[in-house]
């Protein structure tokens, strides 16, 4: 099975799991999580159910398209559930078997892993999804999101499409993989990885990254002084990628590391919280919803 | 008559970490609960899997029994009137519990006699009762990392998904959060069957097993050591795991089947240290040694949750998994050895110690000038500061590599390595090492002279900074450790035979910070480590607690001292020396408590007992200073016991109190001279003999 007919698999299970089939962001996300599809998706009363790919930039992780699993940008499958139903382990592990995988053959495990995004002022309790040892998903019961407590909860489920490909195709590098039967990810991809890194690692200019980041901060911050939160949120989203570019380009102590992230957070919970006052103002048919 | 209770509550994956621990607190709150209501049993056993806590109860009784309830009314007074009638309040106090005023009883209590009502309450079914009880013990057990899942508001450390009760044969049927009760419950996620109807509580085990769980957490370790024994023999090899590690494996499986695979040979050159913690840390594999040289060998055991795998499948996958994670290790290994470890050292004025408190940079400074100011205290004359110096400079230095950022309970371990293969002294690559020592509460203190020495230097800057910053540890939270910290000084002190004087150096480090509230962290700290320093006291070393407290009150920061005082003391416990001492010592303090005025004038001495207690003190008094002087506390009371005579004869023929004030003050002030000298070994009046 290649990379596009595991995607297009996971995408048509959940599809019928009545998801609503939503696309990657178009800013750049480090996560799934990112996305406002599971960011307002998970924040609002109403029940939802969201699925989407989603690219996940994480500067800090390249290896210059040099080591065969750590990659600059990893491809998320992005589920919520909510409220979770009863069986959500059993649909989660369906969804394996969907695209092919036999479950009993395998040691497959939920190893306790509590997931945190300081960032977005999101935590929850779940696990890593292992199968013979390599972690394929992480499955996660939100609990609080943009500062807020979730009432209902969701049930966030980020597969890691290039792990799972690498076990499917018994690939013990992600380039080997077939994306289709005619590319490799090693064409689609390799060269990418390459100037990403140089760029991220060796190039990238710290004096104009940190005057992004302002004014980024600063075109936020008055889009929520005018009850802009969608905007606000696309800017905070750009924060945090000249973020993790300062971080992959080693500009940030770890003093101001923590200073950055709550730089952030505070603008997740502020906009967190502009939304909710805003879902209350609304009847329900015409509350937006991600 | 009884029956046996089956209950169990399933789940989805409990943290194996803390599955026994909720399990268990889970089994002692529903023991409490059927005591309070009074509903005796044989015997309540207890069974986990990472998804299922259960208990069986056997011969658990049917029915609480009958119960008197006497409720008290009016006096008499007011009950009757004068001629004798009920009064008001007397038939009002009858009505209020359903009956006549005619069935009130009088009778004598210690405030006069009153009205009593008594009633019979018919016990309760047992099965009626049950619903209540569990569901009650369920949503008020005391778990960590409690969480929501529905809308329900049951709150549990992992979702509930089922939930199973027999009682005797029959289910007994009610709702905890939105599970409903019955008699099925499920076996193995992948094997067994999706769902299994139980028929008695005491098939269990057996039907589960059917269903590949093996439900009684004693017997899955067993199974898995036995499988985990045979294949080690086989391979002439050792496990190189904590036992901990393996009952983690045990509490993470439901049935657990071993998988044994290899890894290339290459690895083997990597830290054994790193090697271990990358197969424990990153795929839960158990790392080998060789039986005969316990060198590390290429291959690993591993338990799949599970059937044997036939297929070989799933050990593949373990070795492609462990081959990229070590791959990933040496490569780490590599970058970090391009340079030395002090070349890591500039780059920890980047890393935060903690807000306000500076770097690590600074932090290590500030252990320099603390160790410094140690040394001097250790009168060891023969003690070169070069190795602790540099031990400082290097200890923190592995927090910068990427070793560590990986993974980091190797910080010290590795950064030893480094030092090693840097060709720094002996004395630095252990002192580097053991600093961190305790690293839990069952870990040893540090054994070299410089770790000890640079063990407690690091530990006080770091309590005396979180005191600073208003952090101290409460009886139930204590996020920084300094409860372990704290024990670890003064363990390291006693066990390292150190003298030194941990107040003196509180207040030392304390002064290296520019902060406010300096005087009150410390003073704070000081009272701090005098409570933990008796209870080390206590519960470390034995020593019974009036013996701890009668040292304790002459606790000046000397931990060492305060320790051999205990220990001395501990050597006359039961003796009756002991007794006599103690019983001297109480004669004199009974009077001489307060200070007085004036000093204490040989010349005005005018009886013989005087006299003689007085020749017999002054004789010890050099002598006793000596032996304190040396810390001989043994001899201190063998000297001490040498006044008992005196000091009795003293007292059966001087009037303290005498009439004329300036004799009085005199004779008090005498007393409490022999008092001071006694109390070099502590309050001796503290001690409980019998």
């Amino acid at each position: 099975m290649n990379v596009q007919e595991i995607i297009a698999g996971l995408e048509e299970y959940w599809l019928h799991q009545g998801c609503l089939i939503i696309q990657p962001y178009d800013v750049e996300t480090g996560a799934g999580t990112f996305n406002p599809g599971t960011f307002f998706g998970s924040l609002g009363p109403d029940p939802l159910r969201v699925g989407y790919v989603e690219p996940s930039r994480r500067p800090p992780d390249g290896r210059y398209g040099k080591n065969p699993i750590r990659v600059r940008l990893h491809h998320q499958y992005q589920v919520i559930l909510k409220p979770p139903p009863e069986d959500v382990q059993d649909l989660y592990l369906h969804s394996l078997e969907h695209i092919g995988i036999n479950l009993a053959d395998h040691d497959v495990r939920f190893v306790d892993d509590n997931w945190e995004s300081p960032s977005l002022g999101a935590r929850g309790n779940g696990w890593e999804v292992w199968i013979d040892g390599l972690e394929i998903t992480q499955f996660t019961y939100f609990q609080r999101v943009g500062g807020m407590d979730l009432d209902p909860v969701s049930v966030e489920l980020a597969y890691g499409i290039e792990r799972i490909a690498t076990f499917i195709q018994e690939k013990a590098s992600v380039y080997d993989l077939s994306w289709n039967d005619d590319f490799t990810y090693r064409r689609m991809f390799k060269e990418k990885e390459r100037q990403f890194s140089v760029y991220n690692f060796d190039f990238a200019d710290v004096g104009r990254n940190e005057t992004l980041f302002n004014l980024v901060e600063q075109e936020a911050d008055s889009c929520l002084s005018k009850g802009l939160y969608y905007p606000a949120y696309d800017m905070t989203l750009k924060a945090a990628h000249y973020f993790n570019i300062l971080l992959a380009r080693n500009a940030i102590s770890v003093t101001e590391r923590e200073k950055y992230i709550a730089r952030i957070r505070s603008l997740a919970e502020r906009i967190a919280s502009r939304y909710v006052e805003a879902l209350e103002d609304c009847c329900s048919e015409q509350r937006p919803i991600v | 008559m009884s029956k046996d209770l089956l209950f169990e509550l399933g789940t989805e994956e409990i943290p194996p970490l803390y599955l026994s621990t909720v399990a268990g607190q889970f089994r002692q709150d529903l023991v409490t609960a059927l005591a309070e209501e009074d509903l005796s049993c044989e015997q309540v056993k207890l069974f986990y899997t990472p998804r299922r806590i259960a208990l069986r109860v056997q011969g658990l009784q049917e029915k609480q029994a009958d119960k008197i309830e006497r409720h008290r009314g009016p006096s008499e007074d007011i009950g009757l009137d004068e001629d004798g009638d009920y009064d008001l309040p007397a038939v009002k106090f009858a009505e209020s519990h359903g009956v006549p005023a005619s069935s009130l009883s009088l009778e004598d209590t210690d405030e006069g006699r009153y009205f009593f009502v008594e009633k019979k309450r018919e016990g309760e079914e047992t099965e009626d009762l049950l619903p209540g009880l569990l569901t009650q013990v369920v949503s008020r057990l005391d778990q960590p990392e409690k969480m929501h899942w529905d809308a329900t508001g049951l709150t549990f450390i992992r979702p509930v998904r089922w939930c199973m009760c027999l009682y005797g044969n029959q289910p007994l049927e009610f709702t905890i959060g939105d599970v409903r009760s019955s008699d099925h419950t499920r076996g193995h996620r992948f094997h067994g069957k999706r769902s299994v109807h139980l028929r008695a509580p005491e098939n269990y085990e057996t039907q589960l097993r059917e269903s590949f769980v093996i439900v009684d957490p004693d017997e899955r370790e067993q199974n898995l050591m036995e499988q985990l024994d045979k294949k080690t023999q086989e391979l002439d090899a050792t496990v190189a795991v904590e036992e901990s590690f393996i009952q983690l494996l045990a509490d993470s499986l439901e049935f657990p089947s071993l998988i044994h695979g290899s890894f290339p040979e290459k690895y083997l050159d990597l830290p054994s240290e790193l090697l271990f913690k990358t197969l424990t840390e990153e795929a839960r594999l158990i790392p080998l040694v060789n039986k005969s040289d316990r060198q590390p060998v290429p291959r690993f055991i591993g338990f799949r949750d599970g059937v044997h795998d036939e297929s070989g499948k799933i050990r593949k996958g373990y070795e492609s998994v462990i081959n990229a994670r070590l791959r990933d290790s040496k490569f780490f290994f590599e970058h970090d050895r391009e340079r030395s470890l002090e070349d890591y050292t500039e780059e920890l004025k980047k890393v935060t110690f903690q807000e306000e408190l500076g770097s690590v940079w600074d932090k290590v400074s500030r252990m320099r000038e603390i160790a410094e100011h140690l040394v001097v205290q250790l009168k060891r004359s023969e003690f070169a500061f070069a190795d602790v110096g540099r031990t400082i400079a290097l200890c923190k230095a592995d927090l910068v590599t990427e070793v560590v950022d990986e993974f980091p309970s190797l910080e010290g371990k590795i950064g030893a390595h480094y030092a090693e293969l840097d060709g720094e002294p002996e004395e630095v690559v252990i002192g580097i090492n053991e600093h961190y020592k305790p690293r839990s509460s069952t870990d040893g203190v540090p054994e070299s002279t410089v770790g000890a020495i640079v063990g407690i230097v690091d530990k006080l800057d770091t309590l005396i900074g979180s005191f600073l910053l208003g952090e101290e540890p409460t009886g139930t939270r204590d996020p920084y450790g300094l409860r372990r910290k704290a024990d670890g000084v003064i363990r390291t002190v006693i066990e390292g035979e150190l003298s030194v004087n941990v107040y003196d150096l509180i207040d030392f480090s304390a002064g290296l910070y520019d902060l406010e509230g300096m005087q009150g962290a410390s003073t704070k700290l000081k009272i701090y480590l005098k409570e933990r320093l008796a209870s080390v006291l206590k519960r470390k070393c034995d020593f019974s607690y009036d013996i701890v407290d009668a040292v304790m009150a002459r606790d000046d920061g000397d931990i060492s001292d305060t320790y051999l005082r205990a220990k001395s003391l501990q050597a006359f416990k039961n003796k009756p020396e002991l007794k006599r001492l103690a019983d001297s010592f109480t004669r004199i303090v009974n009077i001489a408590r307060d200070d007085q005025e004036g000093k204490f004038d040989p010349e005005m001495l005018e009886l013989q007992e005087e006299l003689d207690l007085w020749d017999k003190t002054d004789e010890k008094a050099g002598e006793i200073r000596r032996l304190v002087e040396d810390q001989q506390y043994q001899e201190v009371i063998a000297r001490l016991l040498e006044l008992k005579v005196p000091i009795d004869r003293y007292f059966d023929n001087v009037m303290v109190m005498a009439e004329e004030e300036a004799q009085r003050k005199n004779r008090l002030n005498f007393l409490l001279k022999l008092r001071e000298l006694f109390m070099k070994v502590g309050d001796l009046s503290k001690i409980v003999t019998d």
